[in-house]
């Protein structure tokens, strides 16, 4: 109950959001978190399953451009054009994957990083897709004569999507379908022998994951109004993985928020120059890993007495459920 | 088509798989042993090319020097980074591909910023060219397969000895080893020692014919990746197969595909897959849990 009373709270907060932050600035960064958040989710989903994928980017640029083409050169309306992207994001998936599943889970992990990479080379050198300097004039969503430009309206656009993307997910992962998800995650052998049919789950995580990675391609290729097939490299599959590592990897939902928004908020503070960023990423990963290998989520296990102070506070606050 | 190209390009083909099978048989000694992924052996092969420009190029020395150089300097690089890094995340095969992923990340951006993005050539180690009826090869590209052909023979000798025996027990079966009197760490630092220090010996060898570049160990990093997929996952001689396989399709493939031809590469993966799903030499790997 406090849960939910906790969640409404956070909800209403990010709606009334824009009436207090009048900065575009960081309105699109807070957008930029909503949209690495969903990408990490998907990530975490197949991380459910012990996958882990090293092509988010691969699928997401899929969404955008076939959403994008879609828009641009057959006219379609961005309201279809969106779950199209998703649709035409899942079916790559389900063919890629219905291949590289068969191999085990590392074969899974090599060709979803070379199947992000054919991806980026196709987006590149064939001149359909607008070649290396990408796809430009991609025209915003239109609900009538209401023309999606402000940053605020896309804040609202993805935050619908963000939280019908935890919802989806937490259905999901609250379902039949979830359990056997968790099963498999905690031992392959043991769901095996309770009778999981291991290759049709897995897939499932994928192609549910890539669809929703797909979405928000969509969402990005509108948003941003151009594409550029270097945006999609291995490096920004990387980041979604640092995302979700960061948050804690055992969080499925909550893992990938929290760490896209530290990682995309730490750098504004730090204020460090661009080139310098990936070595700063990398060094704060390594550190992380060493010594919080669950996440920043997990800092309360880790640390008792800071845990008990965070439930102390809590409890003040009627936060956090007075038993436990 | 011309006899003539067509050893042309059997010998550019040869030339470019030695160079992979070399890294690549690196990465599966310590896929193979450790069970871990390095994703940093790219960068080790661009470190070794540059720590041979620095000692061959500016300091003029042999280049038998840099050779043995870049091979001592990876392999210390590799053993600090499996003592201080790896080691402290054996929480699961993920958190140790991210780490791996996290220092390739810090050393190739720090080689960007110091190196810059342009190529860096080296003067020809053995001068002229060797004319073979009628195909044209330069002595440098001959060199490297000679080096190649004999740095796998070494591996190969070195896994005979009391040393490389151990290191294969720990590949068949950690416990086990242990229960001899095999102390699993060290053999953990000695293979990643090695298996770094092929990828930087192959980095300088390959200086004198292609040159040395901050960002070459990124793509490299992706044929490696394919070359160990098709052979199959710490399958020794299946790596060294596909790593001469796609040496050859690449050098034919880009007299007659052109710019396609990594696609065409890439593509094929699938089928292969499809029906060997272990690659051409391997099991299905299971990644430990």
């Amino acid at each position: 109950m406090r849960k939910k009373s906790l969640i409404a709270c956070a909800l209403i907060l990010l709606v009334l959001l824009p009436l207090v932050v009048k900065n575009p600035y960081i309105l699109h960064l807070v957008i930029y978190t909503c949209m690495y958040s969903v990408l990490g989710m998907s990530f975490s989903m197949m991380w459910k399953n012990r996958l882990i994928t090293a092509g988010t980017a691969g699928f997401w640029a899929v969404g955008g451009y076939t959403s994008a083409l879609l828009v641009t050169k057959l006219a379609v309306p961005f309201w279809l054009a969106m779950p199209a992207g998703g649709v035409a994001s899942a079916l790559f998936a389900l063919f890629i994957f219905s291949i590289a599943l068969r191999g085990g889970p590392l074969v899974f992990f090599s060709v979803s990083l070379v199947s992000a990479f054919i991806v980026m080379e196709v987006l590149g050198t064939v001149s359909f897709f607008g070649g290396w300097e990408g796809l430009l004039d991609i025209p915003g969503p239109r609900i009538g004569p209401y023309l999606f430009f402000t940053k605020t309206s896309f804040y609202y656009m993805v935050l619908a999507i963000l939280v019908l993307n935890i919802l989806a997910f937490h259905a999901l992962y609250t379902s039949r379908i979830g359990r056997a998800w968790t099963a498999i995650g905690s031992s392959t052998r043991l769901a095996e022998v309770q009778g999981v049919n291991i290759y049709r789950y897995r897939l499932a995580a994928s192609v549910i994951g890539c669809f929703w990675a797909g979405v928000i391609g969509s969402f990005y290729a509108h948003y941003q109004n151009l594409l550029i097939p270097t945006t999609f490299s291995f490096l920004c599959s990387i980041y979604v993985q640092m995302y979700a590592l960061i948050g804690g990897l055992n969080y499925f939902i909550a893992g990938p928020i929290v760490g896209s928004f530290v990682m995309v908020f730490l750098p504004e503070l730090l204020r460090a120059g661009q080139e310098y960023q990936p070595i700063f990423f990398g060094a704060l990963l390594i550190l992380i890993i060493i010594f919080l290998p669950g996440g920043l989520l997990s800092i309360g296990e880790r640390l008792p007495w800071l845990g008990r102070l965070g439930g102390r506070i809590g409890r003040r606050l009627r936060l956090v459920s007075t038993k436990s | 088509m011309e006899l003539g190209l067509f050893f042309q390009c059997l010998v550019n083909g040869v030339a470019i798989g030695g160079i992979y099978a070399v890294v690549a048989a690196g990465l599966t000694l310590v896929l193979g042993t450790m069970k871990i992924m390095n994703f940093a052996q790219g960068q080790f092969y661009m470190l070794g090319a540059f720590v041979g420009y620095g000692l061959c190029e500016v300091l003029h020395l042999p280049y038998a020097v840099g050779l043995i150089a870049a091979f001592v300097a990876m392999a210390l690089l590799g053993a600090i980074l499996q003592r201080f890094v790896i080691r402290y995340t054996y929480e699961g095969f993920f958190h140790t591909v991210l780490a791996t992923i996290a220092f390739a990340t810090i050393v190739g951006q720090i080689s960007v910023i110091t190196f810059g993005k342009t190529d860096r050539f080296m003067s020809p180690v053995v001068k002229g060219r060797t004319v073979l009826g009628g195909i044209v090869m330069s002595n440098d590209k001959l060199l490297l397969i000679v080096l190649g052909v004999i740095l796998i023979a070494a591996l190969h000798y070195f896994m005979k000895t009391k040393i490389g025996k151990a290191v294969r027990a720990v590949t068949e079966n950690q416990e086990t080893a242990g229960l001899q009197g095999i102390n699993s760490r060290q053999i953990f630092i000695i293979t990643m020692a090695v298996g770094c220090g092929l990828a930087g010996i192959a980095g300088a060898l390959i200086l004198p014919v292609l040159g040395a570049r901050a960002d070459m160990g990124v793509s490299i990093f992706i044929k490696i990746l394919l070359v160990i997929i098709i052979g199959g996952m710490g399958s020794m001689p299946g790596a060294l197969l596909a790593a001469l396989i796609i040496g050859l399709i690449e050098s034919f493939g880009y007299q007659f595909v052109g710019g396609y031809n990594e696609l065409v590469l890439t593509c094929s993966l699938l089928p292969l897959l499809y029906f060997r799903p272990g690659g051409l030499l391997g099991k299905p790997f299971a990644i430990p849990e």
